[in-house]
């Protein structure tokens, strides 16, 4: 009698585990990992209440903001959106090639698929940050090797996202042109390109967006422009002109990221 | 009233008199994993017939018209378009050889937001070969040819509309005046009015049966509908398990022969 009342409740235990373990399993996981990342970051709320005065004072400080530094700002802002341009423009060039080798549908295939998406994923591996000092040694310091930088890395990540926009390509309207007896290119120019177009423009308008702030961050370490001016007037105590070129920060992401929202709206 | 096997002889009589455009002789596909999608499987198409080729989903069918421009390589068999032996050419030859075979798929597959005519004139990229084609364009007398392919299919003001925006029968008009751009020998359609409406449906068998006899071409067609097969096949050959069960004159395939192709008990 007990034998058999004992197994119906084991059975319905096994089943609550069964149904629950799962989500139970991930949660404590979750839990373990922000605890262990709360540990090693070494994270001190408290810091934060009586640290707030210090950045308090360097806002009053600040104010009112320097009008003066306004000109060369404007130039500044030019430098940080040019580094952004030209190493969009360089990525855009080299990943569109590499992302039909890359892309399983359309690749020739061997030696040229594995090559490209070993490109692709040691591009994307490596942060523009490193590859931008890596060009330093190369072209030194300056707007270029930021450029650069941002390029190598670019290349990367619009390399893979093109080429799972190309795999994205309904196959028989690439399989109507092949049996045409169309070539590679022709299928790439006819059928792969007009039916990807809003999808890669719209990919690279996004990358030119995040490749301006990323450009403001490599001022920091040298690469010319508005990081580089924040930088030395943070080192130098310039509170007033610290704050105006800020300002000026906040309204060049606000207008590139409007121009980019605006365009991927024409596209579609 | 004609004896059946009398009138099926002399149809056959006069198909062996004529030169077929496309014979397929003993083909086999058999896939890595071991699948056999098509078993030992022979038929022939004439110039200016329509053959239907009719079967359950998975007999083969889609999978025939693949390999016929080797769009999947068969395992075994032969494949003749013209005279031409397809099966074993080189890649180069294959794209050169493949200039004689249209193919229109089920669903249309234009390329999207290009124009009906720009969609109708990729039918030549297998002859126009060079710098203009290569970089998207167009020859100007291949447009002017697409614009009257397009007139033929009856869509000739719909030339500058995006194709995107067509119906499903526009679209599939489309693809035909793509597939005659092509100047093929031979056209395969797979599945061509699976998303059609019945009247649109008859539009395109009706166009396809037209262009085979007006332009001289082997038209084969796969389908699901009994009912046009009936109505427009010269030719109806049947599969079934990846095996041609039956090959005949439409004349002389009834509507019972038909239905049984498609009853799940027959063996």
């Amino acid at each position: 009698m007990t034998a058999t009342g004992a197994a119906p409740a084991q059975a319905a235990w096994l089943r609550i585990w069964r149904r629950h373990a799962p989500s139970s399993l991930t949660g404590l996981m979750v839990a373990i990992a922000v605890v262990q990342a709360y540990v090693v970051i070494e994270a001190r709320p408290g810091d934060i209440l009586t640290g707030i005065g210090g950045i308090a004072d360097i806002v009053r400080r600040g104010v009112p903001p320097d009008p003066v530094i306004l000109g060369p700002a404007v130039y500044q802002s030019l430098v940080t959106v040019d580094v952004a341009i030209i190493g969009t423009a360089l990525a855009l060039a080299f990943s569109l090639l590499l992302a039909f080798w890359a892309a399983e549908n359309v690749t020739p295939g061997g030696p040229l698929y594995a090559g490209s998406r070993a490109i692709i994923a040691v591009f994307r591996a490596i942060p523009d940050i490193v590859w931008a000092l890596l060009f330093v040694t190369a072209v030194g310091l300056g707007p270029f090797a930021a450029a650069l930088g941002l390029a190598v890395h670019s290349i990367g990540v619009l390399g893979r996202l093109f080429a799972e926009a190309i795999e994205d390509v309904n196959m028989d309207s690439i399989n109507a042109l092949v049996v045409t007896g169309a070539g590679r290119m022709q299928i790439a120019t006819h059928a792969v390109l007009p039916a990807t177009l809003p999808t890669l423009i719209g990919l690279t308008l996004y990358r030119l967006d995040t490749n301006v702030r990323s450009s403001l961050v490599l001022g920091f370490v040298g690469g010319g422009g508005l990081g580089f001016a924040i930088n030395n007037a943070l080192n130098l105590f310039q509170y007033r002109k610290l704050l105006a070129l800020l300002i000026v920060m906040a309204l060049l992401i606000a207008g590139v990221e409007a121009v980019a929202v605006a365009l991927r709206r024409t596209i579609h | 009233m004609a004896d059946p096997l009398e009138a099926r002889a002399s149809f056959e009589a006069s198909r062996a008199a004529a030169e077929p455009l496309l014979v397929v002789d003993g083909v086999t596909k058999r896939y890595p994993n071991g699948t056999v999608a098509l078993r030992n499987v022979s038929m022939s198409a004439l110039p200016g017939e329509l053959t239907v080729v009719l079967g359950h989903n998975g007999s083969g069918k889609s999978t025939l018209v693949r390999c016929i421009v080797r769009l999947v390589d068969p395992t075994e068999g032969s494949i003749r378009i013209a005279g031409d032996e397809l099966v074993t050419l080189s890649r180069s030859r294959l794209r050169r050889a493949r200039r004689h075979v249209a193919v229109i798929f089920q669903d249309a597959s234009l390329v999207p937001r290009r124009s009906a005519l720009a969609n109708v004139a990729t039918g030549c990229l297998g002859r126009a070969r060079g710098i203009r084609t290569s970089l998207g364009g167009f020859p100007a007398r291949e447009l002017a040819l697409a614009r009257l392919r397009l007139e033929r299919v009856g869509l000739a003001a719909l030339a500058d509309q995006r194709s995107d925006t067509l119906s499903g029968g526009q679209a599939q008009r489309v693809a035909v005046a793509r597939a005659l751009h092509q100047h093929p020998r031979v056209l395969l359609a797979d599945e061509p009015v699976a998303s059609l409406d019945p009247d649109a449906a008859a539009d395109i068998m009706q166009l396809l049966r037209d262009l085979a006899s007006t332009e001289e071409i082997a038209v084969v067609c796969v389908l699901h509908q009994l009912d046009l097969a009936g109505r427009f096949a010269h030719r109806i050959v049947g599969m079934r398990l990846g095996q041609v069960v039956l090959d005949a004159p439409a004349s002389q395939v009834g509507m019972e022969e038909l239905a049984a192709l498609y009853r799940t008990d027959a063996g």
